[in-house]
């Protein structure tokens, strides 16, 4: 008797545990039939070198990116709506709530559980910290942030990467098209040999900003080709990185006749704002006493990506024209 | 006699036994825990080979070597820790206050400052660099705390400790006002102890230098039995005080300096940890090790994996959920140390 409901019970568990391993079976059954079927319809996947010279296999025509909401812009310009983006440090006032409308948060650092979920098939990062891990979820690009010269040249590397080359170089003859119409604006308003500066008081420190780090220097410079201070072109935009800090009391060394300001707020910038404002040294500064001071908001001049650039050189040429009527 | 000192021992073993199963529990807990929700079935089906891709992923790749990370890292810790407190008779002395993951933050930092391409931040190359770093700062401690006839001393090494840690979190703010503020993030990151690179490549460099240094920390329980009595009875007994003292304090430099690497400045692991297990199962060093390796893997596990699911999909480093529970513990010894 005993023995007999034993060899049932047996049976019982024999048979749960085939299940459990049919079941298992099957769903990775299920996963495998899914891959081969996408791979059919992507046909080629293909070699992709990136800017550290490794090489990576992406599909030919990515359709499920995850990427850092930094770039979503450039993404966005070329057609593309990735499935998720980071965690933003600041919100992009270019994108719409309607553009950022199904697109998922994967968190920064990136959460390699929620990425895995979402099922992606390229992910695109700015820093290797998590390269290693995505790239078991995907093939994954780093693309380095402020690497590439300028837009151009970084929206070219997004078209080659989100297999939209096309896309891209429209995209650049616009704005190519729209910066020589912008320039034309300004022409008989911002003389050649008027200076342009960009600065940032940046919670406690004071930072003169060069060509290829956001604060519009993209604009600026290469778009607009106003003319730097002396000092900011030689150490600077052409120096080993596109900013650099200096003291108060440095400032006139790198002054501008017209002077783009922002201001990133920490712990005590009030109080050097106010106390930097009753210096002589700012008083002093041409672009003050001319009123050439313009004033932006950081996230209006933040992001460096395609979208943010086309508003910004808009906002810029809008800044000067309103404060040079002539 | 004999019967009070075999009670004693299946108290001690019986309170190492409780450690493991709470460690057992969280474990099984952080398995099923996450951004995917994963039943113990599915866990289950999994760890057997009968999982899908997805979870094999999830589980074998992310996981399980964060899981194992961050016990490692909370042993080592804890044993670091446990050892210094020993040696300098000093009940604050820990890995972070002597100035040792300082130094590893100092050296990542120069390196990042000096290399500011955001070409290669060298993921790989971070722990060796931190390693290199913490043990300078740990030379510098112990030679200003070094007085050649009386060997170390324990309340100088403190205060140094303290005056190091100090110096160096000063640069450290220094130099990475240089750093743009995308790796400025990464290395604030890093500094708070987060564990979220964790991959089997660092448990695979991790697990050596623990293995073998507690092996040899143990095997000197009974030194640190006599060292703690203080220099002059140790001497009394027979112990070449300063020699011992070198020694031990190089393997808890190493043990830290690892887990440092690994994971960056996770502080009060290092402090809770000993006490905690001090607290239970008392001083014999020959239990009190093991309790603390214990004590501290069970901290961090569980430190971790509340970081990892309380906020997802971001997450709060598990070096800020350990001072967040530490802080009010480490208060609440103080207080009542004062009656």
């Amino acid at each position: 008797m005993n023995r007999k409901r034993f060899s049932f019970i047996g049976i019982m568990l024999l048979v749960f545990l085939m299940m459990l391993s049919a079941c298992g079976n099957q769903e990775k059954n299920t996963v495998s039939g899914n891959q081969e079927q996408t791979k059919m319809e992507e046909k080629a996947t293909r070699t992709f070198k990136m800017a550290n010279g490794k090489e990576v296999e992406i599909p030919t025509h990515p359709k499920r990116v995850v990427m850092p909401y930094e770039f979503l812009g450039n993404a966005l310009a070329l057609g593309v709506k990735p499935i998720a983006v980071t965690n933003p440090l600041m919100k992009n006032p270019y994108i719409t709530e309607n553009q950022m409308k199904g697109i998922e948060n994967v968190g920064n650092p990136i959460s390699l559980e929620k990425v895995t979920e979402l099922n992606p098939d390229l992910i695109i990062v700015y820093l290797e910290d998590q390269y290693e891990q995505l790239s078991k979820i995907a093939p994954t690009v780093v693309i380095p942030f402020g690497h590439y010269k300028g837009i151009q040249e970084e929206i070219r590397v997004f078209g080659d990467v989100l297999g939209k080359k096309e896309e891209a170089e429209k995209w650049i003859k616009q704005f190519d098209e729209k910066a020589t119409a912008a320039r034309e604006k300004l022409q008989g308003v911002i003389g050649k040999n008027e200076t342009v500066g960009i600065y940032e008081l940046s919670g406690k420190d004071f930072v003169v900003f060069g060509a290829n780090f956001g604060r519009a220097g993209q604009i600026i410079y290469n778009a607009l080709q106003l003319t730097p201070p002396e000092k900011t072109k030689k150490e600077v935009i052409e120096g080993p990185q596109q900013w650099k800090p200096i003291s108060l009391e440095a400032l006139p060394d790198y002054e501008a006749d017209h002077m783009f300001w922002t201001v990133y707020r920490t712990e005590g910038t009030d109080q050097i704002e106010k106390d930097m404002k009753n210096s002589a040294i700012w008083k002093n500064l041409k672009a003050i006493k001319n009123n050439h001071f313009y004033e932006m908001k950081l996230e209006d001049v933040w992001f460096t990506d395609a979208i943010s650039l086309e508003h910004q050189l808009d906002l810029v040429v809008d800044t000067l024209l309103s404060h040079n009527k002539k | 006699m004999n019967g009070v000192e075999r009670r004693k021992n299946v108290r001690r073993f019986s309170i190492l036994a409780t450690f493991s199963v709470l460690i057992l529990i969280v474990f099984v807990i952080s398995m099923n825990t996450g951004f995917s929700r994963l039943s113990p079935l599915e866990v289950f089906q999994t760890l057997f080979g009968m999982g899908t891709e997805k979870q094999e992923l999830i589980l074998f790749e992310f996981r399980l070597p964060r899981i194992v990370i961050s016990m490692l890292v909370g042993a080592g810790l804890a044993v670091s820790g446990c050892i210094m407190q020993g040696i300098s008779r000093n009940a604050l002395a820990d890995p972070s206050i002597l100035g040792i993951s300082h130094g590893a933050g100092v050296m990542v930092v120069l390196y990042l400052s000096f290399f500011p391409t955001h070409l290669d931040v060298p993921v790989l190359f971070l722990p060796i660099l931190a390693f290199f770093g913490s043990s300078l700062a740990a030379a510098l401690v112990f030679g200003l705390s070094y007085e050649k006839h009386e060997g170390l001393l324990p309340t100088r090494l403190v205060l140094t400790g303290v005056a190091v840690a100090a110096g160096l979190s000063a640069l450290m703010t220094v130099l990475s006002l240089r750093l743009s503020r995308e790796l400025y993030q990464f290395v604030a990151a890093w500094l708070t102890g987060s564990i979220w690179g964790a991959t089997w490549d660092y448990v695979l460099a991790l697990l050596p230098w623990i293995v073998v240094l507690f092996a040899f920390v143990y095997y000197k329980a009974l030194v640190l039995d006599v060292l703690s009595f203080g220099k002059n009875v140790a001497t009394g007994l027979g112990a070449s005080v300063s020699k011992e003292q070198v020694k031990l304090l190089a393997a808890a430099v190493g043990l830290a300096s690892a887990c440092v690497s690994v994971s960056g400045g996770i502080g009060f692991v290092g402090l809770i940890g000993p006490h905690l297990a001090r607290r239970i199962i008392g001083p014999n060093h020959k239990y009190l090790l093991p309790a603390s390796a214990l004590a501290g893997a069970l901290l961090l596990l569980t430190a971790d994996t509340i970081g990892r699911t309380i906020l997802q999909p971001s997450e709060i480093h598990a070096g800020i959920v350990v001072a967040i529970i530490g802080a009010p513990y480490f208060l609440y010894l103080l207080a009542r140390s004062n009656h």
